[in-house]
């Protein structure tokens, strides 16, 4: 059996078609009817698998010119408040979304601050007995190491000072 | 389709500046009821979509996702009449396939008819490399789509002379192949013979 044209065009109707996730959108295919329809294997094999596509492409070329139809003021007003509708509404979400957002941010500020909070309670904690140890060594070093010594020392110092009397002095005097 | 030099503040429009919404409707309304008219043709219409909602539809597309639609129109590439129109039409394509699609479903529902019992041709397997992507949308032009070679060259953009030679090519290559594949097919079944007598 020869094949003959009607048999090829009847085998290429009816041939096995590639699957394709890919389509062509709008602005892939105006870019390519603008750009005079080069040769382009990958876009031409896609419209030769897409109907659809091909379907908009010739109504693209073979129409001589647009006449325009006239929209009716109820139409246009139609067209105004549905798209005024559809910015408020896309407008509102972006405000819950920025509220939806600061009220994070604020949460994470607060739980930052808490958390500083208690790493600083924690490391004070734990400079504490440092602190104290360094005021010790403050101390002694200013009285030459004279408040660690025997109380007896102390005592005749206190003395010479003239900051108390003697024991025995104090009883006397009672 | 001789494009028209329409130009409006499609930034603005995104931004949501509404003497840039009002002149962009005002600019395209004709040309997107003209473009949902022509597709949908004389009498076609399913008696509940109107025009004006498939008009409506165009433009929330546009706007929906965050202006995802018109934000890919790039004015550098083509020109806006063009892509309003692809967008139309595939926006009306769309819609009347889904009504369709309600519509076949609601007529399945109601009246229960016998399949026929009709054999599937087979499906011919095409090598991919077989055939250029040219010569293929040639084919699918002529052959599905149903066009004539004057509809296709200007579909095409080239001579009618550019799509005969193309379509003359491309039909050798598919019938070489199929002859090659039937010789094939007939060598190895003559061999089977040979080698089970």
């Amino acid at each position: 059996m020869a094949y003959e044209d009607d048999r090829l065009r009847s085998i290429w109707t009816n041939r096995k078609r590639q699957p394709s996730r890919r389509t062509i959108d709008e602005m892939t295919l105006a870019a390519w009817i603008h750009a005079g329809c080069p040769e382009d294997e990958a876009m031409e094999t896609l419209l030769a698998d897409d109907s659809q596509a091909r379907e908009m492409l010739s109504s693209i070329q073979l129409e001589t010119s647009i006449e325009q139809a006239s929209a009716t003021p109820e139409l246009l007003e139609m067209l105004r408040c549905s798209i005024t509708a559809h910015l408020s509404d896309a407008r509102d979400a972006s405000v819950n979304r920025s509220i939806i957002g600061s009220i994070g941010l604020t949460t994470a500020a607060a739980a930052a601050a808490i958390i500083v909070a208690a790493l600083g309670f924690i490391s004070g904690q734990t400079a504490a007995p440092a602190t104290n140890e360094a005021t010790n060594n403050f101390v002694a070093a200013v009285t030459f190491d004279l408040l660690e010594t025997d109380s007896s020392d102390l005592e005749s110092i206190i003395l010479a000072a003239g900051l108390t009397f003697p024991k025995s002095q104090e009883g006397e005097e009672q | 389709m001789r494009s028209q030099t329409l130009k409006f503040d499609l930034e603005a429009c995104i931004r949501g500046d509404s003497a840039a919404w009002e002149a962009f409707l005002s600019g395209t309304a004709g040309l997107v009821i003209s473009a949902v008219k022509r597709t949908i043709g004389p009498g076609q219409i399913p008696a509940d979509l109107e025009v004006d909602d498939l008009v409506q539809a165009v433009y929330l597309k546009l706007i929906r996702n965050d202006f995802k639609l018109l934000r890919s129109y790039d004015p550098g590439k083509a020109a806006v009449s063009t892509w309003l129109t692809l967008v139309t039409r595939s926006t009306t394509i769309d819609a009347l396939r889904r009504k369709r699609m309600k519509f076949a479903l609601l007529e399945d529902m109601v009246v229960a008819t016998t399949p026929e019992e009709t054999t599937p041709n087979p499906l011919m397997d095409i090598p991919v490399q077989l055939l250029t992507g040219r010569q293929k949308l040639v084919l699918s032009l002529l052959f599905e789509d149903e066009r004539t070679v004057p509809e296709t060259a200007a579909i095409m953009g080239v001579s009618e002379q550019t799509i005969r030679s193309t379509k003359h090519k491309a039909l050798e290559r598919l019938r070489k192949h199929f002859e090659n594949q039937k010789k094939n097919d007939s060598d190895s079944t003559s061999a089977g013979d040979d080698r089970s007598q």
